[in-house]
Formats: structure tokens, C-alpha cells, sequence
């Protein structure tokens, strides 16, 4: 008797919430995070009023940082932790496949980071109010992009941690995540300085992450206005095809691993 | 945490003597090799002054980011060249790190980029509010009172904000004089306050042959100090020439030439066009 993809989903879910509670990283992160806000705020009480723009952008620095590093570690430990304490076998005994168990596993480091995230990003919202600094509504538009951005980023890092050591995939999960932009910069000059081919660019450029475009901080830091609703719908069909093809290409390796 | 800020407000009073030595000896490299201790809190004073200094250009333009163009760009004009409509900072090659749609051959791709990111059309833009940034330099130069830029062009936005407000960039600038005596560009800088807006000779000559005095030993090779001095020697060969004095002028004009031999204002001071 095989057991839906939904209970699945659901059991693993319900470990992940209790999981985020027990470890101890979101209150690291939390503490880091208050610490830097209102270190960046006490430069206020010394004297130095009207530094509202660098106190949003150490915040929204900080919260980007903070959110994509707990990302890469929660994502990088859920198949690695389980092969590593045994308790995959159990868990594969059990009328599932293994298919289902990577989705399973996708869906709770997308929960376990999205509520870090959110519950970051609600501090520091409580922070700001507090010190007088209210935000636009581009802000919600902000939650949900990121959002988008946690649900891919743990996507492409279940699929490395299939291909990779944990060490691996955490440093390369890395270097994508915050060089992803940078990607972008060096194919454009090497389109407009070397001449490379457009066609080239827009292949190599799809085939690129582009973690970078789910952040928009930058625009929540300087007040503009939120952005047309088809870049978010667009951004949502990137990360939804996207993560599909790296959770596929994850599960083609798992499906056949040898575990142990 | 009381512990750990009660040695930070030790480390920086030990630190503050010999940090302030920077604008005496102009040299930041042997301020840091001497004491462990200096090298720490000086570099991490100088860093963040460094990298508000950097985040006001950002702050200004909205979070939209600038960068030099290349060769091929300004020769061939192909990058839309940023130009400022409010006269609040001069741009010069310089262009966005987005591009437009018309260079753009990302197609949806860049147009999101152009929507997530911020992003204007950099040609004739205007700039937010000065007061935004103007505690930044407050602040940068009170994380590093040795900073000069910081106070130099800190002052340039007080009054840029509002005219009435040269009393106080006056005061700032004075403050970063006090805390950097040896500096040239911020003498120099003050000369020009009271030449242009005060409209005091005597004083403006005071400074001036200060900030002359400051750089008679050596050559600056920062550029606001390099600028600085050169701008002095300027400074006091007009002045000399429209109070009459052409022979000082000419003195003064001389003595620039020996530090910057190739400048063109200093050598039409000193080698004046015979009257037709």
C-alpha cells in the first residue's frame, strides 16, 4: 500500500515545524540580526539623527544574508542528516518512494527557511516601527519574491546535496546564492567588450541561477513604488520551472544512489 | 555585552591619539604597523568611513547603482552617459550598472532586472534630497575624524541644502581642520569659503598661506590634498592680482610652478601677456 505524496508532504512538514523550533539557529540568527538593527539605530541616540536610509539598508542587508545562509544550511542537512543518523532506512521502509521523500524533504526546508525568513522579517518590521521608521507596501511585494527566491534556493540545494558532500554543496550553494548576480554582470561584459553572441548570452544567461533577482530589498530601503504584478508572476513561473528541473535532476541521482 | 563595550570605549581612547596622527604623518601605513591595538580600531574606524563614503553615491541616486564606462563605451557612445539636472554632483563617464532596454539584449530577463533592481534613465536625472545623506558625513567623520573627503565635501552639501547654512558648514569644516592641522585641502578649502561667501581677503589669505605652509615639505599624492595644495597657490595668485599686486601675484604663481610645473592658470600668473 503506498502512501500519498500529500501525507508525506505533510508529515515531513509537521517534523520540519517542530524541528525549527528545537534547533537552536533561528535564535542565533534572530539575536545577530536584532543586534545589528539597533547597532545600526544607536548611532541615532549619539547625536546623528536622519539615518533612517542606513538603518533600512543594514536591516535589509542583514535579512538577505542571515535568510540565504539558513536556507543553504537547512537545505544542505535534510537527505545528508538523515543517511548520516540511519534514519532514511526506516523512513524508506515505510511505503514511500523516494521521489516522494526528496519532495517531502524539499517542502520542509522551504518551510523551515520561509518561517525563519518571515519571522526575520517581521522583527525587523517591529524593529523599524519602533525606531520610527515606517516601510512602503512594496514590502509585502518584497516577502513574497523572497519567498519565491527560499522555495527555489532549497530546490537547487536538495538537488547539489544528492551530487555533493554537505561541505560542497553548502560552499558552491553559496557562491551561487550571492554570486549570482555577478554572473549576469560578466556575460553582459563579455557581450558589449568580446562580442559574444546574443544568442549565447540568453542560453548561458537561462542556464544560470538568478537567486539575486528575487531580492528586492534595495527597493524597499529606498522607498519606491511596488513593481508591476507581471514581474512577480513572472518570477514565480522562473521559480516554479526552475526548481521543478533542479528537484527533477536531484531525484534521477537519488532515485538510484546507494545509500550508506 | 557592558564588558565587551566597556573595552571598546578603551580600545578606541587608546586608539584616538594615534589614529589622529594620520593627517600629520598622511601615511596610514605606518600608523598601522606600529601598534596591534591601532592597527584593529583604525582599520576598523577607516573602514566604515569608507564604506559610508561609498554609500552616499548609492544614497543619492536612490540605491541605483553607477559605474565608470569602459574605453569602448565612451568611445563608441554606445552607454547612455549619466548627467546630473540639479547640479548636485558632477558626473563624468559614467553610466548605470543596469542597462537600458535599447543595449539590453536579455530581452525579459533584463526588463525584470530593470523592475526589481532600482533603475532610472541616468541621463538629466535629479537627485533625492540632500538632507538624506547629509548625516552620513556627520557620521562617517565621526567614525574617522582623520577622513578630510568626508569633511570636504560634507561642508559642499550643507550649503548645497541651504544657503543659509554657512555658519555651520564654516563649523565643520573647522572641526575637521582641528582634527587633521596638517592637512592642506581643508586650509584651502577654508581660504574659499571666506574669499567666496564671506567675502574676507584677510582671513582667506591666512588660510591659504596655511594650507601652502602644510604642503611646503611634501608632495600629496591623494587627490583632495594634491588638489588641494595646487588650488592654493591658485587661490593666492588671483587674489593677489585682482587686489593690484601683480608682482605678488606673479611671486605666488612662480612658487606654484615649482610643485606643479605644467599648470596652465599658475603660468598665465606668472608669465603674464605682454599689454598690445
Amino acid at each position: 500500500m503506498r502512501v500519498s505524496t500529500w501525507q508525506v508532504c505533510r508529515a515531513t512538514a509537521t517534523a520540519a515545524l517542530l524541528e525549527t523550533i528545537r534547533r537552536k539557529e533561528l535564535y542565533v540568527v534572530l539575536i545577530l540580526m536584532t543586534l545589528m538593527v539597533l547597532g545600526a539605530s544607536a548611532f541615532r541616540i549619539f547625536g546623528v539623527s536622519g539615518l533612517e536610509i542606513f538603518v533600512k539598508d543594514v536591516t535589509f542587508l542583514a535579512i538577505g544574508a542571515l535568510t540565504t545562509v539558513l536556507t543553504v544550511l537547512i537545505a544542505a542537512r535534510q537527505l545528508p542528516d538523515e543517511a548520516q543518523r540511519r534514519t532514511i532506512y526506516p523512513l524508506l521502509a515505510r511505503p514511500i518512494t523516494r521521489g516522494q521523500l526528496l519532495l517531502g524533504k524539499w517542502l520542509a526546508a522551504f518551510l523551515m527557511a520561509g518561517m525563519s525568513f518571515l519571522t526575520l522579517a517581521g522583527v525587523a518590521y517591529g524593529l523599524l516601527l519602533l525606531l520610527g521608521i515606517p516601510l512602503k507596501p512594496i514590502f509585502g511585494q518584497y516577502l513574497l519574491l523572497k519567498l519565491m527566491g527560499i522555495g527555489w534556493l532549497c530546490a537547487l540545494v536538495m538537488a547539489l546535496s544528492v551530487y555533493l558532500t554537505p561541505a560542497a554543496n553548502i560552499t558552491l550553494s553559496l557562491i551561487l546564492a550571492f554570486g549570482s548576480g555577478l554572473f549576469g554582470r560578466l556575460l553582459l561584459m563579455s557581450h558589449w567588450e568580446h562580442g559574444l553572441n546574443a544568442l549565447w548570452l540568453n542560453l548561458l544567461y537561462g542556464v544560470l541561477p538568478h537567486y539575486d533577482l528575487f531580492d528586492m530589498g534595495q527597493k524597499v530601503v529606498y522607498d519606491w513604488s511596488p513593481v508591476p504584478w507581471w514581474v512577480v508572476g513572472a518570477m514565480g513561473v522562473y521559480a516554479l520551472a526552475s526548481g521543478a528541473l533542479y528537484l527533477l535532476l536531484g531525484w534521477l541521482r537519488f532515485r538510484r544512489q546507494t545509500l550508506g | 555585552m557592558l564588558p565587551l563595550a566597556l573595552v571598546a570605549g578603551i580600545a578606541l581612547r587608546m586608539a584616538s591619539p594615534v589614529l589622529m596622527e594620520r593627517a600629520e604623518t598622511l601615511d596610514a601605513l605606518t600608523l598601522y604597523e606600529r601598534e596591534a591595538m591601532v592597527s584593529v580600531m583604525g582599520e576598523l574606524r577607516s573602514s566604515l568611513a569608507g564604506y559610508l563614503w561609498a554609500k552616499t553615491d548609492e544614497y543619492t541616486h536612490g540605491g541605483v547603482l553607477l559605474r565608470p564606462m569602459t574605453v569602448r563605451e565612451k568611445r563608441n557612445h554606445a552607454a547612455r552617459e549619466a548627467s546630473s539636472a540639479d547640479e548636485l554632483q558632477h558626473h563624468e563617464d559614467e553610466t548605470t550598472i543596469i542597462p537600458e532596454r535599447e543595449r539590453d539584449p536579455r530581452g525579459v530577463w533584463g526588463e525584470i532586472e530593470r523592475q526589481v533592481k532600482p533603475f532610472f534613465d541616468v541621463r538629466h536625472h535629479f537627485h533625492r534630497p540632500v538632507r538624506e545623506v547629509l548625516p552620513l558625513y556627520r557620521f562617517m567623520t565621526w567614525a574617522d575624524p582623520t577622513f578630510v573627503p568626508g569633511y570636504l565635501v560634507g561642508a559642499q552639501m550643507l550649503l548645497f541644502d541651504n544657503k543659509k547654512r554657512l555658519p555651520q558648514a564654516i563649523a565643520f569644516l573647522k572641526e575637521g581642520a582641528r582634527n587633521n592641522p596638517r592637512s592642506i585641502a581643508l586650509f584651502t578649502e577654508l581660504g574659499r569659503y571666506a574669499l567666496v561667501y564671506q567675502r574676507d581677503r584677510v582671513q582667506a589669505e591666512r588660510y591659504f598661506r596655511r594650507a601652502v605652509r602644510n604642503g611646503s615639505h611634501w608632495t600629496p599624492r591623494n587627490p583632495f590634498e594634491r588638489d588641494g595644495l595646487l588650488n592654493a597657490y591658485r587661490w593666492l595668485a588671483i587674489m593677489k592680482h585682482r587686489m593690484g599686486q601683480p608682482q605678488e601675484a606673479r611671486v605666488w604663481a612662480l612658487q606654484g610652478l615649482t610643485r606643479f610645473p605644467n599648470d596652465p592658470v599658475l603660468q598665465r600668473f606668472a608669465h603674464p601677456a605682454p599689454i598690445k
